[in-house]
């Protein structure tokens, strides 16, 4: 069957393989100019024989294709210009702004392109993180659903203020805990049981601009510690993580890393096992992009009163990405407790005073 | 000329005076102002605790009409617009920039608090509750469940005991099992090895792959073991070395020799190249066996077709791929494939056709069902 692609959007001399749709099938439909057995999700033989394309579907759909891939040839014309000036130009800022126009015009020669669009509309867990053209479609997925879900969990549940003032995202943040059986990403604001949380989570760390070898700290701290002497609340830190290199590539921080590289943690984990009457505790989950080229270098950190805006502060890190769920006294806490060799825990009186 | 006027006027007003009196009805219109009688005692509004003054909890602060005053941190407002504290603490009379038309009044917890706080500062909290220092107390408060709580327990607590019998049962079963893979293991170490393959089999059906439910069963073994030795003290150093020696020795004889296959069955354990290597091969003998898919072929070789495709080198989605490619449901309806009459070797089918718009029936020889599962 001929293909609709005449120009760029078939040639991967300079373009990444990964730009291309993996599979045969649907990549020669959507190349085709015309659908004689329909598209093919259709599965039976009856439904594929019956089909017909919209009426002038088939005219129309090769010459958008070849306008817009004509589009794009433009465009990798003036990607190659710049180049060329970034080859002579010395400058610092003037190279970054170059840059940052290169990485725009790679988004607007690729982003009309339907194999493209395909990728980052059905492939998201598959995708290229490395191609700007699809941080640019995840950008946009994330924005649309994931940073408002965050934000607005955060600002109801006041993790912000009561850990960090505000925060500005630049990340998408997952969260699960890989060492029980089931394996889901957790919902922001989630209660989760004492046993779930009983072992360390895995992050995934999703970054829209270029990344190639960030450091990130990782902290997660439980502000709703109850502190008695004062009648008021303290934070407690569960668990910190520093200089953690990720990439577009990469942005997983898992048990597996973790066990490659041990200097990454710099506090142990410490499952929330909340105290009973105590509510729930919110966990929150920070991560932090450190400033370029400076190694968090932290000595001995105490866990209990643990203040993470001056600890943010003194080691210059950037809040970028936040995760959060919530845990509460249950019937196994005592186990978890005991497992950790944490001691009985206080019960406070049922009612408030 | 005037005193001839007033007494024109005046006779005309009596005149109408009269016509007045005559259109008089039977009932009496009630007179007076439209504001009359419609007094009533004062409610008694206004602020009953005033800036600074201390509060303790439910105390109320304002009666008003309306919201004339807003309640702002650790205040409540009652269905007739009352301000009440909720919290202990000093009465403030404060102005928030986030809401310059409203007056607010609000609870500060310490003395010299001011209102409002700080926008960005974390939020002043009470705790307001004690512990339980009395151990007869503090256990009946432990053990006190809500009724919620109190009627979910026995099914909750039922359904653990079934789930905790299969997860026994299971492992006993790997236990029995592992001796046809694994012959020179000792008892300790067998019964080690199935809580291990209890836990990777467990992994896998939550959606682990293989690699990542043997690393994930291996890092909990050794993070209980480092709690143990860390949080616990249960074990001395030495012995905990000693055990995570052994068990590392005991990993690599289990996992190079069994694994589970796509149902989750002990199998033996197959390297990614003799895995490759074997997919072809069984491809490659389908192939030989079953050439054209759209010929029917009996018995035996659809038998010996399953054994290849549910070999344990293939995956669920291999299989069902191979399934589709070459034993397939029903084939196609060609001349060979068709009966003349209803016997027992032959299906019928009533169909419409559209052409001369009657049911036909048509006879289809069973053999171009694949059937169902013999073997």
């Amino acid at each position: 069957m001929s293909s609709v692609s005449k120009g760029i959007w078939s040639n991967f001399a300079r373009r990444s393989q990964s730009l291309a749709l993996r599979n045969r099938n649907l990549q020669k439909a959507l190349l085709s100019p015309t659908l004689p057995h329909g598209p093919v999700s259709l599965k039976k033989r009856s439904s594929k024989d019956k089909y017909q394309s919209p009426i002038g579907m088939d005219e129309i759909y090769p010459l958008a294709y070849q306008y817009l891939e004509s589009q794009s040839e433009k465009t990798y014309k003036k990607i190659e210009e710049i180049e060329k000036q970034l080859e002579e130009v010395a400058d610092s800022t003037t190279k970054s702004q170059l840059k940052d126009r290169k990485t725009q015009l790679e988004v607007d020669a690729e982003v009309n392109n339907p194999e493209i669009i395909y990728n980052s509309l059905f492939g998201t867990n598959s995708i290229d993180r490395t191609q700007p053209v699809y941080r640019h479609y995840l950008e946009k997925q994330w924005k649309d659903y994931g940073r408002m879900l965050i934000m607005q969990r955060l600002e109801t549940l006041a993790v912000i203020p009561d850990t960090l003032a505000t925060l500005d995202p630049q990340v998408d943040v997952r969260l699960k805990f890989p060492g029980n059986n089931i394996e889901r990403w957790i919902e922001p604001g989630d209660i989760l049981s004492s046993n779930a949380t009983c072992r360390p989570p895995s992050l995934e760390v999703i970054e829209f601009k270029e990344s190639k070898n960030d450091l990130y700290t990782v902290l997660i701290v439980d502000p709703d510690t109850p502190d008695v002497e004062n009648d008021s609340f303290s934070t407690t830190l569960h668990w910190g993580l520093k200089n953690v290199a990720l990439s577009n590539e990469d942005g997983v921080i898992d048990a597996k890393k973790l066990v490659g590289n041990p200097e990454y943690e710099f506090v142990s984990y410490l499952p929330p096992t909340p105290e009973k009457n105590t509510g729930n505790h919110r966990i929150a989950v920070w991560v932090f992009r450190q400033a370029e080229g400076k190694k968090v270098d932290e000595g001995a950190v105490e866990r209990g009163s643990f203040d993470i805006r001056k600890f943010a502060e003194e080691n210059e890190l950037t809040a970028v990405g936040a995760h959060l769920w919530r845990s509460v006294w249950d019937r196994n806490t005592e186990n978890v407790r005991k497992m950790y060799g944490l001691g009985r825990g206080r019960i406070f009186s049922r009612d408030r005073n | 000329m005037f005193s001839a006027l007033k007494s024109d006027l005046l006779g005309r007003i009596q005149n109408s005076v009269a016509l007045l009196t005559l259109v008089r009805g039977a009932h009496k219109k009630a007179g007076g102002s439209k504001t009359y009688m419609q007094d009533s005692p004062g409610k008694r509004l206004g602020p009953k605790k005033h800036e600074g003054e201390k509060v303790s909890v439910g105390q109320i602060i304002m009666r008003q009409r309306g919201t004339k005053w807003y309640p702002g941190s650790n205040v409540g407002i009652g269905k007739d617009h009352t301000l009440f504290a909720m919290e202990p603490g000093y009465v403030r009379y404060y102005l928030d920039p986030f809401h310059p038309k409203r007056k607010f009044i609000g609870i500060a917890l310490g003395k010299d608090e001011r209102l409002p706080y700080e926008h960005f500062d974390a939020t002043h909290r009470r705790l307001g509750r004690t512990v339980l220092e009395n151990p007869v107390a503090a256990k009946r408060e432990e053990e006190y469940m809500s009724r919620k709580e109190s009627l979910a327990l026995p099914e909750i607590l039922k359904e653990k005991g079934i789930r905790d019998q299969r997860r026994a049962a299971k492992i006993a079963l790997l236990a029995k099992r592992l001796p046809e893979f694994i012959p020179e293991l000792d008892d300790e170490s067998v019964s080690l090895a199935a809580e291990r393959l209890g836990a990777i089999d467990g992994f896998l059906r939550g959606g682990k792959s293989l690699e990542d439910a043997r690393f994930y069963a291996t890092y909990n073994y050794n993070y209980d073991l480092k709690l143990r030795l860390d949080a616990t003290k249960e074990v001395t150093p030495e012995i905990s070395e000693e055990l995570k020696k052994k068990y590392a020795e005991l990993v690599n004889i289990v996992d190079s020799r069994v694994m589970f296959d796509a149902k989750f069955n002990l199998c033996k354990n197959l390297t990614d190249e003799e895995r490759e290597q074997k997919k072809q091969e069984n491809v490659a003998a389908l192939k030989e066996l079953i050439p054209d898919a759209n010929i029917p072929v009996d018995k035996k070789v659809k038998i010996q077709a399953w054994g290849l495709i549910e070999d344990t080198c293939f995956s669920l989605s291999e299989r069902l791929h191979l399934k589709r490619r070459f034993l397939k449901p029903v084939l196609p309806e060609s001349a060979e494939l068709l009966g003349d009459e209803k016997t027992k070797n032959t299906v019928a089918i009533s169909r419409m056709n559209y052409d001369t718009r009657r049911v036909e029936t048509v006879y289809r020889l069973k053999k171009g069902f694949l059937g169902q599962r013999v073997n």
